[in-house]
């Protein structure tokens, strides 16, 4: 198990070195004079040259390369550019308000796709399987932040039970906490709920017509049971990958959420710093940003190791 | 340069009856027909717009700003009185249109390097792998942000952004297809006689990864979809006077409260639009031989 972790951790520093290439030259990609377009219209030639000399732009590529990559190492992201904060310590601020919505949107897409995905696959063809089949279909198709402003109209603005926007940390208040997740949650929980029930319906289909289903219902176990016991035991396991390659996706969603419902995490960072131009700021989100998915792929990828022996290295 | 005849003709004879069965398993989907017949007329909607909308999109009226919908204007009025059901109609044409470009921009950028990384194999191959990993290892919206920031946002900027997302799944089909079709026994044979690499990847890998191709296009057409509107709606898209349905839903935020009407036809526009591409999508994959489906 060790070696397979360690196996795990060593792919990953190829990765990483590609990614680090792949964010440093975002700056590269600059149309025109970087300087000039980080600065802003309305710039002043000082300000252009401090910028300049503040980024290193007139060195060559590969120092600049160097130079960042060792900062990042160490931790320094830079400064930005909008409010001459350390970029690392914006985003540690920002960073619990994004990890909590993505982690309640995990869990209401697993509360939602596990018995859905259960009922449809252990009964193909029926009616319900049939709904269950068209609402993942629609889940995947409405875009998120439609769900999310319908949700707003119809809980916030309608009926007012649950709060429009902002954010309370957990530590702080759980109960104000949960009611100002929930909706964001659902809204970015609901389309990896559907990509999830699609899975697990197929799994189980699979898992339910195989031998050891019909002898467990031979030897006289109750239904329950084996649906539970061996059918979803076995059908989850694909479901754990595809959990790892929802976690980019439901990263990537907070982008739209946070800003929709006013939280101040690192996707509503990255929009406004698209707006004021903060570089820095930008690649410093990206880079969090992969760290964590790569950190939840990992552990998706140990996980997996440790639920089927046979993706053991031997 | 002279090719030999008869291995080309039968492949050529294989991939036309291939292709008569794939059109006859398609025909019997019936919900992916009703889908494309949806898509065609959006788009045929979108085209002849100036004809077909009941109002000029532009054309403000500030005695009657956010209407509910009455028989005058059957999707209401936005805030400067314009009618949203034309205004709707107008945005079918960014959308569609971006949604192409995306797609069209993820094929230039996947294809060629899946090709050259499934026949060469190798260092080449173990490269571009790196890449495409690397690549998908960044959550998608936010490296759209990225892209954007640095390009400056606009609509084309955006889509450019979205392409390069996509990219990695055309890479991975291409190179795959490649990959398996370079085993053949009538490849190797096509070679052993001196055909071009050009000839063997125009004959015999293009023919065969088309189908799972269309397949993937649809799907994403969808997906392209719901990132332009994801991205016209945080501002980062379509910039106005150009307006695309997630841009109509970004700025009816703003009187949510007041006229509900503003997001909900432009939202109902790109859910039913998106599931229209992923149905059709799903038609096409059941309308493949089992031999391809088996790779999907």
């Amino acid at each position: 198990m060790l070696a397979f972790i360690l196996q795990r951790l060593l792919a990953l520093v190829p990765l990483l070195f590609i990614v680090s290439l792949l964010v440093f030259s975002l700056v590269l990609l600059i149309p025109g004079d970087p300087a000039y377009m980080l600065a802003g219209e309305s710039a002043t030639p000082e300000e252009i040259a401090e910028i300049r000399s503040d980024m290193g732009l007139d060195d060559p590529v590969l120092l600049q390369y160097a130079r960042w990559t060792g900062g990042v190492l160490r931790g320094d992201l830079g400064t930005s550019l909008f409010s001459d904060q350390p970029v690392l310590e914006v985003l540690l601020e920002r960073l619990p308000v994004t990890l909590s919505l993505a982690f309640a949107a995990i869990l209401v897409s697993l509360l939602v796709s596990i018995p859905a995905g259960v009922i449809a696959g252990t009964r193909p063809g029926s009616l319900a399987d049939r709904l269950v089949t068209l609402g993942a279909s629609t889940g995947l198709a409405i875009p998120n932040f439609w769900l999310g402003l319908m949700l707003i109209l119809v809980f916030a603005i309608w009926n007012g039970w649950l709060p429009a926007t902002g954010y309370v940390p957990l530590t702080e208040h759980p109960g104000a906490w949960l009611r100002h997740i929930l909706l964001p949650a659902i809204t970015l929980g609901l389309s990896a709920a559907a990509i999830l029930t699609r899975q697990l319906r197929g799994a189980m289909i699979d898992v339910m017509n195989q031998d050891y289903i019909r002898t467990a219902r031979a030897k006289g176990l109750a239904w329950r049971g084996v649906v539970l016991k061996h059918g979803l035991k076995n059908a989850a396991i694909p479901m754990v990958t595809i959990l790892g390659l929802q976690a980019n996706y439901l990263l990537g969603g907070t982008v739209i959420v946070e800003q929709i419902f006013g939280m101040p995490g690192l996707g509503q960072l990255a929009v406004a710093s698209v707006f004021t131009r903060d570089l820095p700021m930008i690649q410093g989100v990206v880079i969090m940003a992969v760290f964590v998915a790569v950190f939840v792929n990992l552990l998706v990828d140990i996980s997996y190791g440790y639920f089927n022996p046979k993706v053991r290295p031997q | 340069m002279s090719e030999p005849n008869a291995a080309a003709l039968d492949q050529l004879g294989a991939s036309v009856s291939a292709r008569r069965r794939f059109l006859r398993r398609f025909l019997r989907q019936r919900p992916a027909l009703y889908a494309l017949g949806f898509l065609v007329l959006l788009a045929l909607g979108a085209v002849f717009a100036p004809w077909v909308a009941p109002h000029d999109p532009l054309a403000q009226n500030l005695d009657r700003v956010l209407e509910a919908p009455s028989f005058d204007h059957f999707f209401g009025t936005d805030e400067l009185g314009r009618d949203v059901a034309s205004r709707t109609l107008f945005a079918a044409r960014i959308s569609l249109l971006a949604a192409f470009q995306a797609v069209v921009i993820a094929l230039l950028i996947g294809v060629p390097p899946g090709l050259v990384a499934g026949l060469f194999g190798g260092q080449t191959d173990n490269l571009i792998m790196r890449i495409t990993d690397a690549l998908m290892s960044f959550p998608p919206l936010i490296l759209a942000v990225a892209i954007i920031a640095v390009l400056g946002p606009s609509l084309t900027n955006a889509m450019i952004a979205v392409g390069i997302l996509l990219s990695p799944t055309f890479l991975r089909l291409m190179r795959g297809t490649a990959m398996a079709v370079a085993q053949e026994t009538y490849v190797e044979a096509a070679r052993s006689i001196g055909c071009s690499q050009s000839w063997i990847i125009t004959r015999h890998i293009l023919p065969n990864v088309v189908s799972p191709l269309f397949v993937q296009i649809s799907v994403f057409a969808g997906v392209a979809m719901l990132a332009e509107a994801g991205l016209s709606f945080l501002g980062l898209g379509a910039q106005p006077p150009d307006s695309s349905w997630g841009a109509m839903v970004g700025r009816g935020f703003r009187y949510i409260s007041h006229s509900p009407s503003l997001i909900v036809f432009p939202g109902l526009a790109i859910a039913v639009t998106v599931l229209a591409f992923y149905v059709l999508g799903d038609g096409l994959r059941d309308s493949l031989g089992r031999e391809v489906r088996r790779e999907q």
